[in-house]
């Protein structure tokens, strides 16, 4: 038998040593930055209404126009926010974990985020889409599982942000039009971050439970800093330059419209 | 001896820490699955996702059912065979529902978790949402993941597995695309000569240690051991073939990577057969033919620049290459009952 010299074993009790202590954290990345002691706690509602010029959109009925002027309905109109974050008046930063939110233009409602911890917030923020991580992780569940329509078969990842309808201008021969605008890496990145100062500072204690009302705008798809008309895009399903300049357009059109106590 | 009890303290240590997180691939004696030695560690986490033998189970039976196909004619194990190491052996393309085909070969699936990106041009970035590409694709099992969670749901055989192995009776669709990462994870093949060789337990007879010297200098940049794949996307100066599949531009839409493909394992080509994205190479003996004499007589532009001159093999050369190759086969792996 061939003989173990003592070295040897030595630096395997460093090596094995040092492995004790390289152990991850179970899940670091879903710790929020301040401890806010547990499920329980006070919280708000965001409720995000997709409008039209001001006016909550209709799907399939209503007739609306672009910046381009040409004329479209909205058959299906879906997007992400997610990793809502909210400072309080001291600076400090309260991440909200497991914050998904897949906003439906069939089915507005308000959504609640729990374990907010009480106190008094000047400034919110979400991201507009699903982190790149998320994109990676496999399976979901919630508003983030893979059957929503939002996540693509061919190049995994999520639809940021979906807009369906018709339009005469339609280049397609079904005069219909189609926006996946996805991509969470480098410069194919559709990622947005949204801040809003809060008009009002914002009291979360036991027993109340305010809303945060949302609007976003489909015209703004269309016009920012890349307006384009139908003639222009009538589809956008990759990732790319067109999806990024998109996503830049639309980011400009959320507003937060009051606060409901 | 104290030292040795020395080690022994140091590692119980290691295991008795609370702070630690169970092991989730601990259980490997009751899974099946293990790293073998020298391995690097695996791409796909297990954290969220920890392996169960009645997971595992649940997997394979969701692998091999029809029923996950919009007709109940394609299961995955269709076109993906234990005895073709998970490739469907003699098929250049494999059929989906009404006998659609695609363009690309069926590949065989092994040591599936330590690759950074899945299918043949990367388009999957995790084992479980990679499902989701056959399943959905229109010619193969073309269904839609809601349509899925209702027929699986709605079997009673599947009520019972979801339960033992989920511990409650839900069934979603996460649920179904893990229990399928497992069972794909479980399939490891590190039983071919070469891992024997490499363990000390066989060694190479003289040509196959000289093709082992052929391939080191020629082969394994890019079929890097020991999964002999790189997992990068190369052209390896194939004509763009009938179908003009410009492989992994299609996903990332970079001019640079038209016609790249990710470079495939070399182990288990004596199951896998035929060869290359579209499944051309009928034989061994035609990829080597590609290789020696073929990118040099139809340069392709678009060619990586390692093969850029091909690689010039004499007759020789071929057949102890071969036979190195032949030492990557696998036979445990493509007869193991477990996977049946």
């Amino acid at each position: 038998m061939k003989r173990i010299r003592p070295g040897v074993l030595l630096l395997w009790i460093f090596i094995l040593m040092a492995a004790c202590r390289k152990q991850p954290d179970p899940i670091p990345e879903k710790a929020p930055l301040i401890d806010n002691g547990g499920i329980g706690l006070p919280g708000l509602r965001v409720q995000f209404t997709p409008t039209v010029n001001g006016a909550p959109l209709v799907l399939r009925s209503a007739w609306y126009r672009n910046a381009a002027g040409d004329s479209f309905q909205v058959s299906d109109h879906k997007y992400y926010v997610s990793n809502f974050t909210l400072q309080t008046d001291s600076g400090a930063v309260v991440k909200v974990p497991e914050s998904y939110f897949l906003v439906d233009a069939a089915d507005v409602h308000p959504r609640e985020i729990r374990n907010v911890p009480p106190g008094t917030y000047t400034r919110i923020s979400f991201l507009l889409g699903v982190d790149s991580a998320r994109n990676v992780s496999g399976a979901q569940t919630g508003d983030l599982e893979q059957s929503k329509g939002m996540f693509w078969d061919w190049d995994a990842g999520y639809i940021m942000a979906k807009l369906e309808g018709f339009s005469p201008q339609s280049i397609l021969s079904g005069s219909d039009f189609y926006f996946h605008i996805a991509g969470f890496s480098g410069r194919n990145n559709v990622l947005q971050t949204i801040s809003f100062d809060l008009p009002t500072p914002l009291l979360v204690k036991a027993g109340e439970m305010p809303t945060l009302q949302f609007q976003s705008d489909v015209a703004s798809w269309f016009s920012g800093a890349s307006p384009f008309g139908f003639a222009d895009y009538s589809s956008v399903m990759a990732p790319g330059p067109q999806a990024v300049a998109i996503a830049n357009n639309y980011s400009k059109g959320f507003r937060l419209v009051r606060i409901d106590p | 001896m104290p030292l040795l009890l020395g080690a022994l303290l140091a590692f119980s240590g290691c295991r008795k820490d609370p702070a630690i997180p169970e092991n989730p691939l601990a259980a490997s004696a009751e899974t099946g699955f293990h790293i073998p030695a020298g391995w690097p560690a695996p791409y796909y986490s297990f954290s969220e996702n920890p392996l169960k033998p009645e997971i595992i189970q649940l997997g394979k039976k969701l692998f091999n059912d029809p029923k996950l196909s919009r007709d109940s004619t394609i299961s995955c194990g269709s076109c993906h065979q234990p005895a073709g190491a998970f490739s469907q052996t003699g098929h250049i393309i494999s059929h989906g529902v009404d006998g659609r085909l695609g363009t690309r070969n069926s590949p065989g699936l092994f040591n599936l978790v330590w690759h950074p990106s899945l299918m043949w041009d990367g388009g999957a970035n995790n084992l479980e949402t990679q499902i989701l590409i056959p399943l959905q694709s229109h010619v193969e099992m073309e269904m839609s993941p809601q349509e899925l969670v209702t027929r699986v749901s709605a079997q009673p055989i599947y009520q019972k597995a979801f339960l033992e192995a989920w511990g409650t009776p839900e069934i979603n669709l996460a649920r179904i695309l893990k229990s399928m990462a497992q069972f794909e994870a479980t399939l490891i093949s590190d039983g071919a000569k070469w891992d024997r060789v490499q363990r000390r337990q066989a060694s190479f007879t003289a040509d196959e240690a000289r093709g082992e010297k052929v391939f080191m200098a020629n082969c394994a940049v890019c079929h890097k051991p020991p999964l002999f794949t790189d997992f990068a996307f190369r052209s390896n100066g194939l004509s763009a073939g009938v179908a003009n599949d410009s492989g992994r531009m299609r996903i990332n839409r970079n001019e640079g990577d038209k016609y790249k493909f990710k470079v495939p394992s070399l182990r288990n080509l004596a199951f896998t057969a035929p060869y290359f994205h579209d499944g051309r190479a009928a034989t061994i003996d035609d990829v080597l033919k590609h290789y020696s004499e073929g990118i040099a007589a139809q340069p392709a532009p678009y060619t990586d620049p390692q093969l850029h001159n091909g690689i010039r093999l004499d007759a020789t050369e071929k057949e102890q290459l071969k036979a190195f190759l032949q030492t990557l086969n696998d036979t445990a792996f493509a007869r193991n009952p477990a996977f049946r």
